[in-house]
């Protein structure tokens, strides 16, 4: 039973990631009560290890929903955890693989100048049901702590 | 050196709810957004129903109240009178907005975007409340 709920879990996450090749479609704005759990779950994961954070929920189509910061997080972090969310849900994708791609260099480097796009890890799509109803943003710590929190807030919805 | 009260997360979820349950108890949706004394945001959360524009309005009115130290509610009857106010910058003039005072000083503001003006105030007197 474990063994099949892990392999469920590495195929869901790799249907998540792979968002790219088939855009999951949106769906109906997550609720706020939605949004508040979420962030509980990321600020919950980074009090954890001791990080400070700030996150931002926002709706499919990137409007701030829900926003928290933590006590002596960085000013600027208000401002990029909110971008990183807004760039997840608007892109369609998490963060990271904008991120992946640019690192990549050549044709990856677009994402320098898309739009609204951030390519910093940290912003993460929520999922309900199959559709994105909403990102999660996370700002504070390293690129890989703040998508450690991100996908922390993105697991407590389901 | 002059020491400062400041707004703990904790406090922000205290004023948030406080707010959120005004709203409630009117079945009104609204958008509630603290602030600190510099005009940054520490906390905010946008009821079920509520607009995207609210969450904007809501800022900015909470801004405008912490940056200024004064009600959103004074800018606008201040504006009233005297047309050449619109021209502030960074200042929303438009009821709703209230500075958090603790002991004399201003530790930030509450905005709230939703409804009516004067109710929109009502919810944000009713988080500052509960700090206390």
């Amino acid at each position: 039973m474990k063994g099949i709920r892990a392999l469920l879990a590495a195929a869901v996450a790799m249907f998540a990631l792979n968002v790219g090749a088939q855009p999951l479609p949106y769906g109906a704005p997550l609720s706020v009560d939605d949004a508040k759990k979420a962030a509980a779950a990321a600020v919950a994961e980074a009090r954890k290890n001791n990080w400070n954070m700030a996150v931002s929920v926002v709706d499919p189509a990137g409007n701030l929903v829900y926003f928290e910061r933590m006590d002596a997080v960085q000013y600027a972090s208000i401002a990029i955890s909110q971008d990183k969310a807004r760039s997840a849900a608007t892109f369609k994708r998490p963060t990271k693989s904008m991120y992946d791609e640019l690192e990549k260099g050549g044709a990856g480097l677009r994402f320098l100048s898309l739009r609204g796009a951030v390519a910093s890890e940290g912003g993460e799509l929520i999922v309900k049901d199959g559709r994105i109803v909403g990102a999660i943003g996370l700002s504070g710590g390293s690129g890989a702590q703040d998508g450690q929190c991100a996908r922390a807030g993105t697991a407590a919805i389901k | 050196m002059k020491m400062r009260p400041m707004l703990t997360l904790e406090d922000c979820k205290k004023i948030s709810a406080a707010a959120e349950a005004e709203a409630k108890k009117n079945s009104w949706n609204v958008c509630i957004a603290i602030l600190d004394d510099g005009g940054h945001l520490l906390h905010l959360a946008r009821m079920d129903g509520s607009t995207p524009a609210n969450a904007r309005i809501a800022v900015e009115k909470g801004r405008t109240a912490a940056e200024t130290r004064r009600s959103t509610a004074n800018w606008q009857e201040r504006v009233g009178k005297r047309v050449e106010l619109l021209r502030m910058p960074g200042v929303t003039p438009v009821q709703g907005g209230l500075p958090i005072v603790m002991d004399g000083t201003c530790v930030g503001a509450v905005g709230i975007s939703g409804v009516q003006s004067h109710e929109d105030e009502q919810i944000a007197a009713a988080g500052i409340k509960a700090l206390g």
